[in-house]
């Protein structure tokens, strides 16, 4: 083996996007050999929507309820939950290396620090791709047929915006803790989340507590952004802006969180 | 009691008393079983509500009396896999070992460890009705059908503790005892637990009848909606022995038979 096969020599500057590049290349490269770790990602909005689908075919008897096709109403719900849980993946990552001491050797590297979040959430982007392209899959399987196509890129916004949400929310907690310990509570805090919106049923279906929670919840707009393809009456501008905006608040917040958890870590 | 009998089961209760002192120690092994049934029973009793009006959903006064047997039975068959977690710790830390080579009899200090789990799957019966009394949901069969509910409940943790149990006793590993836990996760979910089946129709009607998690919460929701009666009572309460005899057996089986 010739040491050029060995050894790539990165050459120039160690700018911003580069090292970027290389923190979530080697996320990739970790989901690649140990894809145990999508499968993690992959099971509860798998094994959610199968359930759901068979489980609640009957709430979409209610009226009002905006579609009679119960896969297209839990599809979209069950890709944000996919892409959230491959979002948390950065923070379980980032606990092993801290744990391992490999995050101190990152903290040492020449440039930006920024680039060891932008990495991560790179890498989490990646995982979180692959788990909704998979329960996309799952849930054509299973019937869910979009109304429109404008949906489509809505959706993939959703998805994106979830999981920079939940690496953000992750990374931001165990730069601040340290400690492996907290990572249960990435996916506890990401499925209290979820759950409380309008997760399962309209916010016009829901009742009690539960409609002021859902109201508050910026993840029903998130959803309704998401459902936008599937449900009737299909891509209004009344149901779409809401959500860009609770998307975009909701990444720059935890991105902020995140961020500020990242410059004052101490090893 | 005479005193060669207290001589043999000293070893047992003490083991008893160790588990019991293990749960209450360690709340991180037991609060998930009960926190996490508490929220999806809120969550999904505030967004299925409505659902009530649809034609041959059984009446109820609340979707929350309809979920507290799925809420009851889900917080136990979590709760109860911390046994197995005990063991593999003590696999793998050779407490294990020790017991092993104490003279004292193996199926005595198997069921103590159990004793534990299922002390808390009587304080979790008693805290879920309790808890949901107060939001407004009712057990139409009064003391003697939460009598039933609690001895259901225990002995139904029996039963799923043994199961953790050898699933240690047969892997000695922690993660294989966490790993068992989308087994139960997918039994209570693919039952009658949070919806009527009739209602669901299709492939899942079909699954969820064949699913004994299913006849375990339908005759605990018969105390729950309908009433006491021997029957019902009899049904739940024997299903969960049932249950915890067969798997016991064959945890004993698998301890004497050396595990791992």
């Amino acid at each position: 083996m010739t040491e050029a096969t060995v050894t790539r020599p990165i050459t120039g500057e160690p700018t911003l996007w580069r090292s970027t590049g290389a923190v979530a290349w080697r996320g990739v490269l970790r989901l690649l050999r140990f894809p145990a770790v999508l499968i993690q990602s992959f099971f509860f909005p798998a094994f959610f929507l199968i359930v759901y689908v068979g489980l609640y075919r009957a709430v979409t008897e209610l009226p009002g309820f905006p579609t009679d096709n119960v896969a297209n109403w839990y599809l979209p719900f069950m890709l944000l939950q996919g892409a959230a849980f491959g979002g948390v993946g950065a923070g379980f990552s980032t606990a092993v290396d801290i744990d391992n001491g490999f995050f101190d050797r990152l903290m040492l590297m020449p440039g930006n620090r920024r680039s060891i979040l932008l990495g991560a959430i790179g890498s989490a982007l990646v995982r979180s791709y692959g788990v909704a392209i998979a329960v996309l899959l799952l849930g054509g399987a299973v019937g869910a047929r979009p109304e429109n196509w404008v949906g489509m890129p809505l959706l993939f916004i959703a998805v994106t915006s979830v999981s920079i949400i939940g690496s953000c929310f992750s990374l931001g907690l165990i730069y601040r803790v340290k400690d492996q310990r907290i990572a249960p509570l990435f996916s506890i805090g990401i499925f209290m989340v979820l759950f409380v919106s309008t997760a399962q049923v309209p916010l016009d279906l829901t009742t009690g507590w539960l409609t002021t929670a859902a109201k508050l919840n910026p993840t029903t707009q998130i959803l309704e952004l998401s459902r936008t393809g599937f449900v009737d009456p299909g891509a209004q501008w009344g149901q779409i802006w809401p959500g860009l905006i609770a998307a975009g608040v909701g990444m720059a917040l935890l991105g902020a969180f995140a961020d500020r958890g990242l410059r004052n870590f101490v090893p | 009691m005479s005193a060669m009998v207290r001589r043999r089961l000293a070893p047992s209760l003490a083991m008893a008393r160790r588990s019991v002192r293990g749960i209450i120690r360690q709340p991180q092994l037991w609060a998930p079983s009960v926190v996490f049934p508490l929220f999806f029973g809120a969550v999904s009793s505030a967004a299925f509500d409505r659902t009530r009006s649809i034609p041959g959903f059984p009446e109820v006064d609340s979707f929350l009396t309809f979920i507290l047997p799925a809420t009851i039975i889900q917080g136990v068959m979590f709760g109860a896999t911390s046994v197995g977690n005990e063991m593999a710790i003590d696999m793998e830390n050779g407490f294990a070992d020790r017991l092993r080579a104490a003279p004292v009899g193996r199926t005595g200090l198997l069921l103590g460890r159990l004793a534990g789990v299922m002390s808390l799957a009587v304080v979790q019966v008693i805290a879920f009705v309790g808890i949901f009394a107060v939001f407004g949901a009712s057990v139409a069969g009064g003391l003697g059908a939460i009598v039933a509910l609690v001895v259901m409940g225990s002995l139904l943790s029996g039963a799923i503790g043994s199961f953790a149990l050898i699933v240690a006793l047969r892997t000695g590993s922690v993660e294989a005892v966490n790993g068992s836990f989308p087994i139960f996760f997918a039994a209570v979910f693919m039952s009658s637990a949070f919806f009527p089946p009739e209602l669901s129709g299709g492939w899942f009607e079909t699954v969820a009848r064949l699913n004994p998690v299913s006849w375990l919460v339908d005759a605990s929701r018969d105390l729950v909606i309908d009433g006491f009666t021997v029957s019902a009572a009899a049904t739940a309460v024997g299903l969960a022995a049932a249950g915890m005899a067969i798997v016991t057996a064959e945890a004993v089986r698998t301890l004497l038979g050396g595990g791992k």
